[in-house]
């Protein structure tokens, strides 16, 4: 079992008040349409919500964000983020982030950003209704990924340090961390398992196999592009919510000097993809839709050893022709 | 550069010359365009204009009489390259919605009554590629300043521009809007051509199309979608065909005709 302690509320609240001097803490709010990423002050440090579910923002519109100039001096934020309450949906995305903006071809904006930020996850309690993590392999909780990550518990959390830096975070802090005694530990394992049900529940009408790479080699020819793409008017908002959609666009502006933009791509745009000359791999639209849940569950598990996929849902929380990812590869199985 | 320069002329036809507007409202780029050009004519701009031979020629503004047909063939003949400017000479703009289902004799009629028109032989307001060929279209109404210097400097490189099929959707995620369709607003973001920057839907506007319609966009998924949110027909329609004209009803008649 990884270091792990119990901590009152009020004191967890204290922690917090010292890292804000160093790192700019950005927590879940609740608002209309959901729970926002926003930045916390003595102000709002009360009304943060650790356990529900996953936030609206995406971790990469932080880490890559919708539109930012990649040439030239660039403004440094003054301290680096603590996000905090990220759940294991946003974690999972992470590693196919690193791998893309990573290794020979290392994207030093992301990089630097993603080193310099602190992970404090939470456990997922009370999950939206677009939420299938459970029927994609993961977990509601965490398992890696994080530097803390926190589960609520009565009056308190219990909270498991991941890595070095998070260990370091809770150093000099003796007199707050408390033994985890049996009952928490049996309060903590009923909530897990009581939400990992609550998922399976909701999305009990969909069954998809263990082997998604089998379901996918068979699918290429399948009526399900067709019939599931109908509805969609090709906004892209599926990838630009998805955490782990990381295609880009470059632009040219000229100003005083010149300067590159990078915004978010999107594969259901007719314009993605296109070569010089105007050729397209896929022009029609069922083509460009049977991309992106290959790209997710079969490309980027061949080139990253991890699905696209985290069940956050966000695609079928975002989507106008309320396209749904469960129900589409249910009827692959058919 | 020890190059010619170029010829180029700026045209107007039918339309508020609302394009040639925002040329020369660029203020920091006058200069250096009329210094990398002959500009040889330039209605909103120069008096001395003359109909010499053309390297590039841009044309604003819809074609509503036999006269201008004419006008822009003659253009078409000389000159090398021809860009449609602003959605009037694209997609037929304002003028050419097709308001009324009686026909245009009888819009005509009512607007204008019996009166006769001097030097002038109205015609049904029609985009420039009705009458002549176009090399490439710059949608917008207006413009876009940007797009359009853009352009312009491909074509002074002989370079076609590249403008990539993204609705404005991508552009409104740029900068991290909500989205005013699932608010259940009547926006046709993802049916219109990005190049604006999501100016409308940034200010919580719903986007009325003033770019023309975006390339293989799904327009039917889009009508059934705006039909269930208890959108009338005449409403999606007169949105529809609202800066389009023809551009977006002539893809709608057909998918009506076959609902």
């Amino acid at each position: 079992m990884a270091e792990r302690y119990f901590i009152g509320k009020v004191q967890w609240s204290t922690l917090l008040g010292g890292w804000m001097e160093k790192y700019q803490i950005l927590a879940p709010q609740k608002h209309e349409g959901g729970l926002f990423l926003e930045p916390v002050s003595m102000e709002n440090l009360s009304t943060i919500v650790y356990d529900a579910a996953r936030a609206v923002q995406p971790l990469k519109a932080f880490l890559f964000p919708a539109l930012e100039e990649v040439t030239g001096e660039k403004a440094e934020p003054e301290k680096p983020w603590l996000f905090l309450g990220i759940k294991a949906c946003g974690l999972s995305a992470l590693p196919i982030l690193d791998q893309a903006y990573g290794g020979e071809f290392a994207d030093p904006h992301y990089q630097k950003r993603r080193q310099e930020s602190l992970i404090v996850s939470s456990d997922c309690s009370q999950p939206w209704e677009t939420c299938f993590c459970t029927l994609i392999g993961g977990k509601p909780y965490p398992s890696e990924g994080f530097d803390l990550n926190l589960s609520k518990v009565w009056d308190g959390f219990i909270v498991e340090a991941g890595s070095a830096r998070g260990k370091a975070l809770l150093e000099g802090h003796d007199e707050v961390l408390k033994e985890v005694v049996k009952e928490e530990a049996e309060a903590l394992d009923k909530m897990r398992k009581e939400t990992v049900s609550k998922i399976e529940k909701q999305n009990k009408e969909y069954r998809l196999p263990a082997d998604l790479q089998k379901l996918m080699a068979g699918s290429w020819e399948s009526d399900v592009w067709k019939v599931h793409s109908e509805t969609c008017v090709e906004c892209g908002a599926c990838n630009h919510a998805c955490p782990t959609c990381h295609c880009y666009f470059l632009d040219d502006v000229t100003r005083k000097e010149f300067v590159k933009l990078r915004g978010w791509d999107a594969c259901q745009y007719s314009g993605y993809a296109v070569t010089a000359g105007g050729g397209t791999p896929r022009p029609h639209l069922y083509e460009r839709f049977r991309n992106r849940y290959f790209c997710k569950i079969k490309y980027l598990f061949e080139n990253y050893n991890r699905l696209g996929c985290t069940g956050c849902g966000r695609c079928i929380e975002g989507c106008q022709g309320r396209i749904d990812m469960r129900a589409a590869l249910n009827d692959l199985t058919k | 550069m020890s190059q010619e320069k170029k010829s180029v002329g700026l045209y107007g036809f039918t339309g508020c010359n609302g394009d040639q507007l925002v040329i020369i409202h660029s203020e920091d780029q006058l200069l250096p365009f009329f210094d990398s050009a002959n500009i040889k004519s330039f209605s909103l701009a120069k008096s001395d204009n003359d109909n010499s031979e053309l390297d590039l020629a841009f044309v604003e503004g819809s074609i509503s009489s036999q006269e201008q047909a004419e006008h822009v063939k003659a253009i078409r003949e000389r000159t090398r390259y021809l860009v449609a400017i602003g959605n009037c000479a694209c997609y037929g703009g304002i003028q050419a919605m097709e308001l009324g289902a009686k026909g245009w004799d009888q819009r005509f009629r009512k607007v204008y009554g019996d009166g006769f028109f001097i030097n002038r032989t109205p015609i049904e307001s029609k985009p420039i590629d009705v009458f002549v060929n176009v090399d490439f279209y710059l949608p917008g109404c207006p413009i876009d300043a940007r797009q359009f210097f853009y352009c312009f400097a491909h074509f002074l490189q002989d370079d076609e521009p590249v403008f990539p099929d993204y609705p404005v959707c991508a552009e409104c995620r740029w900068r991290e809007n909500d989205c005013l369709l699932l608010k259940g607003e009547l926006c046709l973001g993802p049916l219109t051509a990005a190049g604006c920057g999501a100016r409308c839907p940034s200010h919580n506007l719903t986007c009325l199309g003033c770019w023309g319609p975006m390339k293989e966009a799904n327009i039917g998924a889009e009508f059934n979608l705006l039909k269930e949110k208890d959108y009338s027909l005449e409403e999606i329609k007169r949105r529809f065909r609202m800066h389009t004209g023809s551009g977006m009803m002539k893809p709608l008649k057909k998918l009506l005709g076959a609902l």
